[in-house]
């Protein structure tokens, strides 16, 4: 995602990184119960996890991640000035979000040249690599607890299959 | 606040089991409905202190695919960036430019 944010910053999309509620609170990561704990986990995670791009503090209650959903890494892009939400995504997956990207400028120069576009619907079925590695090592890092919940839950998916496959 | 959510949980096809006082679980579609009167943040906290797969997350999952379309207005909203502690609307970055919105914590 960095990659892009740098590469698409100069073709007119800004990037904004929305920190949420922990997915996964544990003992050194736990949940959020003040603003200003949430600040600073915010810092911890720029720095922890090296976030270049602009990351933006949501609000305690979670004012805008409830807004779009509440699910932890959703994916939106939305058009400048009238704000219509051109792309959404239950999961971020840089590869999606670069086809969508390299999409839109194609029709927004097709706009520019003055051809004649109208809006279609589109829905897309993505398969995102599972960064397993990567989510374990974050879960151990937030703390037991974290990683406790998570094997509950993998006991509780074999008698309730998750939705998310 | 009526007795609506009987009658939809009596419909062919439909067929849903009382979960909780507040939810109840559509079997067939792995769907759960808020009943009337019911809250999310009465039910489920927004800061949770542990993770749990169960109603919550299903709720999540069907909240993501009801509460927004592409096409629509992004809801406005208000964030504090993190760099220098201003208050920021999308509204405002989105005069500017588009907006990639990406939604995250640590895992």
């Amino acid at each position: 995602m960095e990659k892009l944010a740098a590469e698409y910053k100069h073709k007119g999309f800004d990037f904004v990184f929305i920190y949420t509620r922990e997915a996964h609170p544990g003992e050194a990561r736990p949940h959020h119960t003040s603003f200003e704990q949430k600040l600073d986990q915010a810092r911890s995670f720029q720095k922890e996890c090296g976030i270049q791009r602009p990351i933006f503090v949501d609000t305690l209650d979670g004012a805008a991640h409830r807004a779009y959903g509440t699910l932890p890494d959703m994916l939106y892009l939305v058009g400048k000035r009238n704000r219509l939400i051109w792309f959404r995504a239950d999961w971020t997956d840089a590869d999606t979000l670069q086809v969508v990207l390299d999409y839109q400028l194609k029709r927004l120069g097709l706009r520019q040249g003055n051809r004649k576009v109208g809006p279609n619907y589109c829905e897309l079925l993505g398969f995102r690599p599972r960064l397993w590695n990567r989510f374990v090592e974050h879960l151990h890092s937030n703390g037991p607890r974290a990683v406790a919940d998570w094997e509950a839950a993998m006991e509780y998916w074999k008698t309730h299959p998750p939705r998310h496959g | 606040m009526g007795l609506g959510w009987v009658a939809q949980s009596l419909q062919p096809g439909l067929v849903s089991i009382p979960t909780s006082r507040h939810y109840y679980l559509n079997i067939h579609r792995r769907k759960v409905t808020k009943r009337p009167g019911a809250t999310m943040t009465q039910d489920f906290p927004y800061n949770y202190e542990g993770y749990d797969p169960g109603e919550r997350e299903e709720m999540d999952f069907t909240r993501f695919q009801e509460i927004l379309r592409v096409g629509q207005k992004a809801p406005d909203f208000e964030v504090t960036r993190l760099d220098d502690g201003e208050k920021v609307r999308l509204s405002d970055l989105s005069a500017q430019s588009n907006v990639v919105l990406e939604f995250g914590s640590f895992t």
